[in-house]
């Protein structure tokens, strides 16, 4: 807990930088971009770092700071465990990113106010992500199963040929 | 790539090593350098992207020629051909009121917020129907305020454009009911909206505007007004003033804000009608009054397009002792011609007018000519005392028309109207003064007019589609075009050229046949050689892009895997050119770049920490987290739309207000002398090739102009400021004269001693020592720079235009321009730094030791291998390239230019280097952007040693076609939106303005890429051939 609460603080420390560098106003709305900013942090860092620990810095913690590069950098994740870690995180970044859209828009509503639509598409980037890394796997997974059925029953085929074959030379 | 290519012959022509298919013809095509076939793409899109603009252009932007004729004074020798009825008026404009506001037949359903409220002008026309008239009034769209007043004073139609002799001022310069006035020596006085003001910036004697734009504020103009009418009214001050204008734009606001039908509007006409009463009351027997509404509103309030509502408006005119309405008014024979006009949902029909019809009305009314460019055509109520004054009025109303379409000399329309013409000076002719006779004439003259203003109105008013849709078609089919061209050069590498010549060759000759065939056809059709010219010329531009095209859906495959570098940049230049279907996203443009610009880096972030070695993910992170921060500090400084408040600080200080405060101006200084120099100089350093004629381009003559350049708006912040100052009429003079010759000298070094410098300079290398190898026993010489030698040169050639546009640009101007500079070398070596490590992972990947990484630290050869260029890597530079042009103190409004620029070296405007001067402040970033994108391909690449090619021209000729790809789509964007959107509300405020940047950028920033490849690349790559012996391919 204490782990995941202080690398929360760190990445919404950087989220809040990149947010500044997107484009939120450098002169006011400071609470506001720090507050998505945490809210975007609790979203993406916090899970992770619950699932994964944070890898040591030393040479114990080579193989987990390359499964970190190669999930989060390199967007590789191999385990529909690892799916469901970074589909979510990507979804909420992404999220996030296309929920500004709105923000320019001359309707005059109240709920284009920054920062409330990056937040809730980052929830629904969230979510939408959750759904996209259960989809995978899951058709992953009947994709191999069906293959393996093939395959199973071709090897079956062949094993039960073979011993005919070998009950004739017996 | 580079092994598969066979060796060349020193020539650089390419001839030798092409396929054996293509070796068998002799065409001129086939025998062009590679630079200069590389040159001959970019010429061949240039001239689609002229055609394509061209005639969507002509088809969309509505323009007009204003004619400064003047009609002529009426004096004792030139009689008024009717004594004039009122000696005084007083003309109120109602802003937004519209016809059913002020109509006695309500349309059903009734609303009580607006429908009789404002009541006194039916029950005036109900009690006295000779004094007070009430029509309804057509309002020639764009219903915009401005365009409006325009209107009811010149009685012209609005275009987008009126082409005048003075670009600079939105002043009105024709003819108009003012100026007349102010000619017979009346006195004008107004109170209101202070368009007015901006239109005739001299002509009133006593005004008092007051600030239009604050559409929240719904009273204190009415109440400006209010306050300043009355007291002219009275009778001790009735001899002060001949004509009073009063503009209340409370109506309109409310309309804006709440909509028609809420209280507020009840309240505000009711307001409204009680001033009526109060000045109907106070009127003397000598004024006329006029109210009008401008323009109408719709549903919700809104105005500006051609709607129903919103075109139709109210008109009342009330003179209190004289009728303005005569006898013959009842004449049957007369009166069929009178339009008249049902307004939605009512049942009684009204009196139809134009609403330009006022002016010749007025003119005539009040004893001044008619304005020279009137197309209205004079109310006959108004002059239906009898017969004989009518015909008078019509007539001269007709003459005065037939005059102005003479000056504007357009043969169709001349053709067109001859007949109408002709029939009614027969009526004149035939010196017969009988009844009949007069009758006819008047009919005949009437329509006359009509008939002129209905073609006029389809002349300027009305968008060619078929024109829109073949200029839409080239632009966008010229896009495709780079897209296929740059997915060509890129996959055949070294062997571009041979794909280039057979696309082109077979492009050409394709179009050459097709056109001539169709250009032929259609002459034949149409017997005029220049319709022949015009079909050759688009069927030929049409059928060579598809030729080209074609290709590309031959071979398309679905990449295997994703990958979000490769993606991105395409990515957003989809979402940039989609934003442009919006005025919202045009009008925060320099948002929406900042957005986009800032995500590259910050997933070079992100994606960092997967580079194989510490020292180059540390870099990495270091670097586009410099890059982002220093572009977003740059992404601070705006102008801002006036659509953008309250959202919006200004920044960029210009205008109005003093150059810049003291602060820029000082900063400009050690900028100009230390800091920029300096960065490019560290930046050289790191590739050890601040050597040759580096230090003295940079350290002397580049130090040199860039503190001229600083100077010169140094002095110009001292000489404007020099009340507040307190410095002597001798010293501003010595000012203004030393910044005069400190432009000039500015001016002559950067076009003269720089790119001469430049020329004759060798390559920023030095030689080392020379050294002994041990083991071969060789003599060895180290030279240090060469790993960037053609960067290097590259970028020396980039500070020459550089420090033109650096000159046109104010302080504030500088320093972003200075922190631009900076950031494009921040993202060369980000991008560098990446090649490198796509290198290494690469190598790792065919390495064996995959297990172990630690081994590959350091001792990596890197400058072996070339990584190929993406799109992704140029769309940074091009991006800048936009916020560079919103935060030197640009908008997509016409409004931001930046005059000043034109007298940078001259103390008048000079002709042609003034308006060059304006262009090189407006575009020059577009410009900068285009010449930096070379240096992508240059950046850090070595020359290759073994008798190889390095893969310059290839890379560069990609990079400037994926820059062209960007910027015809953007252009191709925003023309199809604002065509697409061409009846919208703000047309002509928002997309055709953008439009207009967009099509202007497109064919600089097309020049500024020739310029490149054949000025900058071209004696770069001559130079290191001179010295090293490498080809460039």
């Amino acid at each position: 807990m204490y782990e995941c609460a202080l690398s929360t603080a760190g990445g919404s420390f950087l989220l809040y930088t990149l947010i500044l560098i997107l484009g939120a106003p450098l002169d006011s709305h400071h609470a506001h971009s720090a507050l998505l900013a945490v809210h975007i942090s609790t979203l993406t860092v916090w899970p992770v770092v619950h699932a994964l620990g944070v890898p040591s810095i030393y040479e114990s913690g080579t193989f987990a700071r390359f499964r970190m590069t190669r999930l989060f950098c390199e967007f590789r994740p191999e385990t529909p465990l690892e799916r469901a870690l970074v589909y979510p995180v990507a979804g909420t970044l992404l999220g996030a990113w296309c929920g500004v859209i709105p923000i320019p828009l001359d309707w005059d509503r109240p709920w284009q106010g920054y920062p409330l639509t990056p937040a809730v598409s980052s929830i629904l980037g969230f979510i939408l992500g959750g759904f996209a890394s259960w989809l995978h796997s899951a058709l992953l997974d009947t994709y191999d199963e069906v293959q393996q059925n093939h395959s199973a029953m071709a090897a079956d085929t062949v094993t039960s040929k073979k011993k005919r074959k070998t009950k004739r030379t017996y | 790539m580079a092994e598969a290519s066979t060796a060349r012959t020193d020539d650089g022509s390419g001839t030798d090593s092409q396929a054996p298919k293509a070796a068998r013809s002799t065409s001129w095509l086939r025998n062009l350098s590679r630079t200069n076939l590389a040159t001959l793409i970019l010429l061949y899109i240039t001239f689609l992207h002229l055609i394509g603009l061209y005639i969507f252009t002509k088809g969309f932007l509505l323009t007009r020629l204003t004619i400064p004729h003047v009609s002529p004074k009426y004096t004792v020798s030139n009689p008024p051909p009717i004594a004039a009825t009122h000696s005084k008026a007083v003309i109120i404009i109602i802003d937004a009121l519209r016809t059913d506001f002020i109509s006695p037949h309500h349309p059903y359903p009734k609303s009580s917020h607006h429908h009789g409220v404002l009541t006194l002008p039916s029950e005036l026309s109900q009690s006295h129907p000779d004094h007070s008239l009430i029509f309804n009034s057509f309002s020639d769209p764009p219903t915009s305020t401005m365009q409006r007043i325009k209107g009811i004073t010149t009685g012209s139609l609005p275009t987008f454009i009126d082409i005048s002799s003075n670009f600079a001022s939105t002043a009105i310069e024709e003819d108009s009911l003012i100026s007349q006035l102010l000619a017979h020596n009346k006195t004008i006085g107004f109170m209101g909206d202070d368009t007015w003001v901006n239109l005739f910036p001299d002509s009133f004697n006593l005004s008092h505007p007051y600030d239009s734009f604050n559409v929240e504020d719904l009273h204190s103009v009415d109440d400006g007004v209010i306050e300043h009418i009355f007291p002219y009214l009275t009778a001790a001050n009735q001899s002060q003033w001949d004509v009073l204008i009063g503009h209340f734009l409370g109506v309109d606001h409310v309309g804006h804000r709440v909509g028609p039908n809420r209280d507020t509007m009840r309240l505000k006409l009711e307001q409204m009608d009680r001033v009526m009463r109060r000045i109907v009351e106070m009127l003397d027997d000598e004024t006329l009054l006029v109210v009008l509404g401008d323009h109408g509103m719709d549903d919700k309030g809104n105005h500006g397009g051609d709607s129903e509502l919103e075109t139709s408006s109210a008109m009342w005119l009330y003179s209190k002792s004289k009728p303005l309405k005569g006898v013959i008014e009842h004449d049957k024979a007369i009166r069929e011609i009178w339009p008249e006009y049902t307004f939605p949902g009512s049942s009684t029909p009204l009196r139809h007018i134009n609403q330009i019809d006022i002016v010749p009305t007025l003119s005539l009314l009040l004893g001044v000519p008619v304005p020279y460019n009137n197309l209205g055509s004079v109310i006959p109520e108004c002059f239906s005392g009898d017969v004989a004054t009518l015909e008078a009025a019509t007539r001269t109303n007709a003459e005065q028309i037939d005059r102005y379409l003479g000056a504007y000399g357009d043969e169709s329309l001349k053709s067109a109207l001859q007949i109408a013409w002709k029939k009614a000076r027969s009526t004149v002719d035939s010196e017969d003064q009988m009844h009949t006779s007069q009758i006819s004439s008047i009919n005949t003259h009437r329509h006359y007019a009509l008939l002129a203003l209905r073609h006029l109105r389809a002349l300027w008013a009305q968008f060619s589609l078929p024109l829109i849709l073949v200029g839409a078609l080239i632009l966008g089919l010229s896009g495709v075009t780079l897209v296929a061209l740059y997915v060509g050069v890129r996959n055949n590498g070294t062997n571009w050229d041979i794909y280039a010549r057979l696309a082109l060759e077979t492009s050409f000759t394709a179009s050459a046949i097709f056109g001539s065939i169709i250009g032929t056809l259609a002459g034949i059709y149409t017997a005029s050689p220049a319709t022949a010219i015009k079909v050759f010329i688009t069927t030929a531009a049409i059928v060579s892009e598809v030729i080209i095209i074609f290709p590309l859906f031959l071979k398309a495959s679905i990449p295997q895997s994703f990958n979000i570098n490769r993606y991105i940049g395409p990515l957003l230049l989809v979402a940039h050119s989609l934003s442009f279907a919006s005025n919202s996203f045009i009008m925060w443009e320099d948002r929406v770049v900042l957005f986009l610009l800032t995500t590259i880096p910050i997933i070079y972030l992100i994606k960092a920490l997967s580079a194989p070695t510490a020292e180059m993910r540390l870099r990495i992170i270091a670097l586009s987290l410099a890059y982002a921060a220093l572009i977003r500090v740059i992404g601070t400084v705006t102008i801002c739309r006036e659509e953008q408040q309250p959202y919006c600080r200004v920044t960029f200080f210009s205008g109005s207000t003093p150059v810049a405060p003291r602060w820029v101006v000082l900063a400009t200084i050690p900028l100009a002398l230390n800091i920029l120099p300096r960065a490019i100089g560290i930046t050289l350093t790191r590739s050890k090739s601040l050597a040759g004629p580096a230090p003295f381009f940079l350290g002397y003559l580049f130090r040199g102009v860039l503190l001229a350049n600083a100077a010169y708006w140094g002095l110009e912040y001292l000489e404007i400021n020099s009340e507040s100052l307190g410095l002597s009429e001798a010293a501003i003079s010595t000012a203004s004269l030393v910044k005069l010759w400190i432009a000039r000298f500015s001016i002559g070094t950067i076009l003269g001693a720089l790119p001469y410098t430049w020329f004759i300079s060798p390559l920023c290398i030095k030689i080392g020592e020379k050294r002994v190898n041990q083991e071969t026993g060789q003599e060895e010489i180290t030279i240090l720079g060469f790993a960037n030698s053609y960067g290097s040169t590259c970028i020396l050639f980039f500070l020459i235009p550089f420090s033109l546009v650096h000159l046109t640009n104010q302080p504030m101007g500088q320093l972003v321009l200075a922190a631009l500079l900076v950031s494009v070398l921040l993202y060369l070596e980000l991008v560098d730094t990446r090649r490198d490590a796509i290198i290494l992972q690469s190598q790792f990947a065919s390495s064996s030791n995959t297990n172990q990484p630690a081994a590959f630290d350091g001792n990596l050869d890197t400058s072996s291998t070339i990584v190929r260029p993406s799109f992704t890597d140029l769309v940074p530079i091009t991006l800048s390239g936009f916020l560079g042009y919103f935060t030197t103190g640009h908008q997509a409004v016409l409004s931001s230019i930046q005059w000043k620029a034109a007298f940078v070296g001259f103390k008048v405007v000079t002709y042609p280097i003034s308006p060059l001067l304006v262009i090189i402040n407006t575009w020059g970033v577009f410009a900068l952007s285009a010449l930096a994108i070379p240096l992508l391909a240059l950046w850090n690449i070595s020359p290759r040693p073994s008798g190889g090619q390095t893969l310059i021209l290839t890379h560069t000729l990609q990079l400037i076609l994926g820059f062209l790809v960007y910027h015809t789509f953007i252009t191709f964007s925003s023309a199809i939106t604002s065509a697409w959107l061409r009846r919208h509300l703000m047309v002509w405020k928002v997309f055709a303005p953008r439009f207009m940047l967009s099509g202007v950028t497109l064919l600089v920033v097309d020049l500024c890429c020739v310029l490149a490849l054949t000025v900058g690349v071209r004696v770069t790559a001559w130079k290191v051939k001179r010295t090293f012996g490498f080809d460039s391919v």
